[in-house]
């Protein structure tokens, strides 16, 4: 059994680092392993450069970064499991305490609308929190992953808007009338022509664009323009 | 995944995570080279695990506190030696486990077919 030097367990490094592998941890973990099959399998009259080039194949199909790669999409795969639980026990408790709410309103009993209140904010940014993070771990799209986070940008905002105008706080018109304007102005036309490049059918891609700008203009129609803007 | 000389790799696709977790459970902290040694040596050189399917997922179960890392150093290099945790050892009872029913049906399976090609053959 050979014994390496520390000039071939940096030589091994600078390989492994100009293979695109750039995780510490990972690095030190292939380092090691080179390191062992090298000690265990070449004999002493073995070149050792011509040894490691002998044996790096074993290690990936095409090229070494894929290890990396794989790595990272399961740690990520790990993490989304970890955030989609915690945001279901928020996702559940915003529905308890909605319901709740909702009981003790129709009971006429004190303190449903704190209740209501407290829960939507909790609802809205759980479901869009937990939009956004689907939409980061998952491999869909480029353009998709756009369009849907745009979407649920404004539903957010249009949600929170409703939530504020409901409770006269001030900003409410301003939210509301920003999610209206993102909606029409950016959503439906990037829609319509993602839409368009995905679909064959050109009327029901039209359709589908006609009928959300038509939500957008009504929703505009709906706002008191002549109510100030700002508090 | 994974280089099978005997099975295909669709055959024992998705059993890495437990056979590597069993591995664990019976040997106590195991270090890479050393699990894949280790599968080599007990199934005969029929399961051979590669490198770039046995790193992504040590670092999958760590990530998942499934497995706990001790470091020691050999001169200027690290090795890392995996151990179960106390969540791992329930995740790795409830993976072996599910693996001895699926064997068990499929078992089962395979012999119902049998009875009714028998039947049909007679």
């Amino acid at each position: 059994m050979v014994s390496l030097t520390d000039e071939q367990v940096d030589f091994i490094r600078k390989e492994i680092e100009s293979h695109g592998i750039s995780l510490p941890d990972l690095q030190a973990n292939l380092i090691d392993h080179m390191c062992t099959i090298i000690e265990n399998e070449m004999s002493e009259n073995d070149d050792f450069r011509s040894f490691f080039y002998s044996i790096l194949p074993r290690f990936f199909h095409d090229n070494l970064h894929e290890i990396e790669m794989e790595t990272i999409q399961l740690i990520h795969q790990q993490k989304f499991k970890h955030m989609k639980k915690t945001l279901s026990y928020v996702l559940a408790f915003s529905t308890f305490l909605l319901v709740t709410g909702s009981l003790f309103k129709i009971l006429h009993l004190a303190g449903a609308a704190i209740l209501i209140v407290s829960s939507l904010p909790l609802l809205i940014v759980g479901a869009v929190l937990t939009t956004l993070i689907s939409m980061k771990y998952q491999t869909i799209p480029k353009t998709q992953k756009t369009l849907t986070t745009l979407i649920t940008l404004i539903v957010f905002l249009f949600a929170f808007g409703g939530i504020f105008k409901v409770q006269h706080w001030p900003f409410a018109n301003i939210l509301m009338l920003l999610s209206v304007a993102l909606l029409c102005l950016a959503y439906v036309p990037l829609n319509f022509v993602h839409q368009r490049k995905i679909s064959s059918d050109t009327w029901l891609v039209g359709l589908n664009s006609f009928l959300f700008l038509l939500a957008g203009i009504t929703l505009f129609l709906l706002f008191d323009l002549r109510a100030p803007l700002f508090p | 995944m994974y280089i099978c000389p005997m099975y295909s790799s669709e055959l024992v696709k998705g059993t890495l995570r437990t056979i590597v977790l069993n591995l664990l459970k019976e040997n106590g902290r195991m270090y890479g080279y050393e699990i894949t040694q280790r599968v080599k040596e007990l199934t005969d050189d029929k399961i051979q695990i590669t490198e770039g399917a046995l790193y992504p997922l040590l670092h999958a179960l760590e990530a998942s506190e499934d497995v706990e890392t001790e470091v020691e150093y050999i001169g200027k290099r690290q090795r890392k030696y995996y151990r179960l945790t106390k969540q791992g050892k329930q995740t790795s009872k409830k993976k072996i486990d599910e693996l001895r029913e699926f064997i068990e049906t499929l078992q089962i399976l395979l012999d119902a077919n049998k009875g009714t090609s028998h039947g049909l053959i007679n």
